[in-house]
């Protein structure tokens, strides 16, 4: 079931780390990614897009990672933004009420521009 | 013994030599009360391990013995020099009381021998053993018996050699029986090494005073022949060759065990520490074992730790020891000193970098020896603090790493191969039973933990309604499950003013005893602030305020809240970020799905502005049900989601004219729907289910071509007013 991974992939124009995430994110795999948010941070990075094309499936754990995450990034001068997610996915993202936080955006170069 | 004795005095008296059956007869009087008497002297009870008393068994047998030897050599002084005939009676009265008080000394000395050896030989006894001392014993008694028919002076018959020379052969094997010699330390060791001499000695002593003194008496084999060559013997003092005998051999075998026991224990002195050693080690692992084993006492891990660091010190392997353990349920991975023996926890933890070490030596899984533990970066002891030379031993047993044993000694240098061997070994067992503690201690934490959820299970039964209001114009049913022991999802009605119901459902972020908490959070809120207001938008804000500061940074709680005006036949649904109501009406489904944040996610403007409230007018046969996403997001073996166009058709299928309780009906149906496309067994999420039906009058006259619902802002001021927690 565990499918789930993260790959870091930093802009070449812009100070923007990119993870692309694919697989389910849910209760089990909710440690990788606040994991890999961590070490992003760390590295440096607060600008952040989260690029869903590869996300089959975010449950609430998952959600409660974005929500632990976009307050301190926005207080470093950067932002936690969602970009390219898939229907089923931007669905739940919806309904939470979610995009009036993030901006959650169809296509990553929107994202981009968004910050 | 008395009889053979008065018959010896009597006979003496009338001055005749006693007819040889009458001497035997008085020979075999004397070694039956020799036999008694050895019966006797048996100890009572199981008697003390004779290692214990060694020392004090031969020094016992040393004074009796000196003690008989200065009897013997004061017999002329005693019993007067008088003339015998050495080979057949004593010449009077007096020389023959000597003969009767010497027979009786004799033979008690020789049996108080006898009983002390006894011991010693049969120390730790084996069968073989045993039986070789009891065939030692009877071959004494058969000896002095075939002496009985000997007269005097006479040399002893073929039967007599045979029988001597069995006897020889077992006294050689008793001789060599040296088992309490073994666990006694070096102290002791050398001085029942002196005794053991002396004693020899002074039983040669008596032995040559006895049968070939002064007061000798030609009775035994040997004897006989120093007897001859000295014609001057002044009389008997023994009653019979018999009792002769009697005597002989066990004083013969007392001096030949004396000398053995000498040699051994001389000889032994080289080695005597490792004996010492094995035998602290023997305890050391016995103690731990009887720890381990006894699960009322020693699965607790701090004093497993204290025992394993005591066992070294105990055993004389080392001046000091300590045990390092890491305890990654609280979260240190770093062993850390937990117990120590010959110095003080801090200290240990002072004198070395102990996780360093600790580390190394599980890394490597094997000792870490520090021949000079000076040199070594890892060591903070000086020279002088007793830690000259250090030995760290890994406690690792399967995967399981557990931390290390150190022992220290004062000296470089100190431990040879065989201490690094006997405590890697002792490590090995001090790992399993470390191991052991812990999985004792899970499963009382499990049990522990599996109690208080199946309690906090019966509470949270109890904080759903068991019954729902009854509303004249509607009917309502409900329904939960939960997948875990305990659930985030919540349901509850409550009666507002006006007749109006308030009915909530809730799905906290997060399964297990957090959510339960936050779930009974709710409940508290719910119960105290939903009759405050008749908006839903209302009573879902002042939930956010008084949720969001329990709530950590990553929870949150979606909810939907309902309010039934019965008078007014409309129903008002507000939806903080949780899945959308359905109204089913004319055969067509509709999601109640107003914008509206998930409680916790914001402090409460950008809440309050975006939260709509939808008024739904109600017409009989309306039916709408409200739930978590348990129920949609169930999935069936091949992992495909229930979903909305799922739930949305088991709601047109189960909506039917003419039930009597619609409401039961439609939750019935659905759960059917449900439990047919995904196993409840399996089910992952807490599922919630509230249907409401409505069969009262319709609210006023509304298109029924258009939405069956209107739209307006819960807190219209805040839409409007502009605020700065505007979303980046």
């Amino acid at each position: 079931m565990s499918n789930f991974s993260v790959a870091f992939r930093p802009r070449p124009d812009d100070d923007i780390m990119v993870l692309d995430l694919s697989g389910e994110l849910d209760a089990h795999t909710a440690p990788e990614f606040e994991a890999a948010l961590e070490l992003a941070r760390a590295g440096g990075h607060s600008r952040l897009i989260v690029n869903g094309a590869d996300l089959q499936y975010v449950s609430s754990a998952g959600l409660g990672v974005f929500m632990a995450f976009v307050e301190p990034l926005r207080a470093a001068g950067g932002d936690l933004k969602v970009a390219a997610l898939q229907p089923r996915v931007y669905e739940v993202f919806d309904l939470l009420g979610f995009p009036l936080i993030f901006d959650v955006k169809e296509k990553e170069e929107e994202a981009a521009g968004a910050f | 013994m008395l009889g053979a004795a008065a018959g010896l005095l009597a006979y003496t008296a009338a001055g005749v030599a006693p007819s040889a059956g009458t001497r035997a007869l008085m020979g075999g009087a004397a070694l039956a009360s020799g036999l008694l008497l050895y019966g006797l002297l048996a100890p009572r009870g199981a008697g003390a391990e004779p290692t214990q008393d060694a020392v004090g068994i031969l020094w016992r047998r040393l004074l009796v013995t000196i003690g008989l030897l200065a009897a013997v050599e004061a017999a002329p002084v005693l019993f007067g020099a008088g003339a015998a005939d050495a080979r057949h009676m004593p010449a009077d009265l007096l020389s023959a009381s000597g003969a009767v008080f010497y027979s009786i000394l004799h033979l008690g000395v020789a049996v108080y021998l006898l009983r002390g050896l006894r011991r010693l030989v049969l120390a730790r006894p084996t069968r073989r053993s045993v039986t070789i001392w009891r065939l030692f014993l009877v071959g004494t008694a058969a000896s002095a018996a075939a002496r009985l028919l000997t007269p005097p002076g006479q040399p002893p018959g073929f039967i007599h050699f045979l029988v001597a020379a069995a006897v020889a052969i077992f006294m050689a094997a008793c001789a060599f029986r040296q088992q309490w010699i073994m666990p006694l330390p070096t102290g002791i060791r050398l001085r029942a090494g002196g005794l053991a001499l002396a004693l020899a000695i002074a039983l040669g002593l008596t032995m040559g005073e006895s049968f070939s003194g002064p007061g000798a008496v030609p009775v035994e084999t040997w004897a006989l022949r120093l007897q001859e060559a000295r014609d001057d013997v002044p009389y008997a003092f023994l009653l019979s060759p018999a009792v002769g005998d009697a005597v002989a051999i066990p004083l013969a075998f007392g001096l030949l065990y004396g000398v053995t026991s000498a040699l051994t224990l001389l000889f032994s002195l080289p080695t005597t520490g490792a004996y010492a050693q094995r035998a602290g080690e023997v305890r050391a692992f016995r103690a731990l074992s009887a720890l381990t084993l006894d699960p009322s006492q020693g699965l607790d891990r701090e004093r497993l730790a204290a025992a394993v660091a005591r066992a070294p010190v105990e055993a004389g392997i080392a001046r000091a020891a300590w045990v390092a353990l890491s305890d990654p349920s609280r979260g240190t991975l770093a062993p850390t000193v937990v117990a120590a023996e010959g110095l003080t926890t801090a200290a240990a933890a002072r004198s070395v970098d102990a996780a360093a070490l600790a580390l190394d030596a599980l890394e490597q899984r094997r000792p870490l020896v520090l021949a000079r533990a000076a040199a070594d970066h890892r060591v903070r002891a000086r020279p002088g603090d007793g830690v000259g030379s250090l030995l760290v031993l890994p406690l690792v047993v399967g995967g399981q790493e557990h931390g290390a044993l150190f022992a220290a000694r004062a000296t470089p240098d100190a431990f040879d191969e065989d201490e690094t061997a006997a405590l890697e070994a002792f490590a090995g067992q001090a790992a399993l039973a470390l191991s052991h503690a812990a999985l004792f201690s899970e499963a009382v934490e499990r049990e522990r933990l599996a109690r208080e959820l199946a309690l906090a299970r019966d509470v949270q039964r109890r904080l759903v309604p068991e019954t729902l209001p009854s509303v004249p114009g509607a009917s309502l049913s409900a329904g939960m499950r939960s997948a875990h022991e305990v659930c985030g999802d919540y349901y509850d009605v409550a009666e507002l003013d006006g007749g109006r119901i308030g009915i909530l459902v809730a799905d906290v972020a997060g399964k297990g005893a957090v959510a339960a908490f936050h779930m009974a959070q709710l409940k508290g809120i719910f119960q105290a602030s939903a009759a405050l207001s008749n908006s839903p938008g209302a009573f879902l804000a002042r939930a956010n305020e008084a949720l969001r500061p329990s709530l950590g940074p990553r929870s949150f709680v979606s909810a939907v809240y309902a309010v039934l005006d019965p008078t007014e036949a409309t129903l008002t649904v507000a939806r903080a970020g949780h899945c959308p109501a359905i109204l089913v009406r004319d055969n067509a489904a509709w999601p109640l799905r107003a914008p509206g944040l998930g409680l916790g996610l914001d402090a409460g403007p950008l809440f309050k502005r975006t939260l709509v409230e939808q008024i739904v007018p109600l017409r009989a046969g309306d039916v709408i049900a409200m739930y978590s996403d348990g129920l949609v997001e169930a999935r069936d073996a091949e992992g495909g989601e229930f979903g909305y166009d799922r739930l949305n058709a088991a709601m047109l299928a189960s909506v039917r004219a003419g039930d009597d309780d619609p409401a039961r009906a439609v939750r019935d149906s659905l759960l059917a729907a449900l439990d047919g496309f995904a196993d409840p067994a399996s089910a992952v999420d807490d599922t919630t289910l509230v249907v409401l039906s409505w069969h009262g009058a319709s609210a006023g006259a509304s298109d029924a071509a258009g939405a069956p619902f209107t739209l307006r802002p819960a807190f219209p001021e805040a839409a409007l007013a502009p605020s700065s927690a505007t979303p980046a």
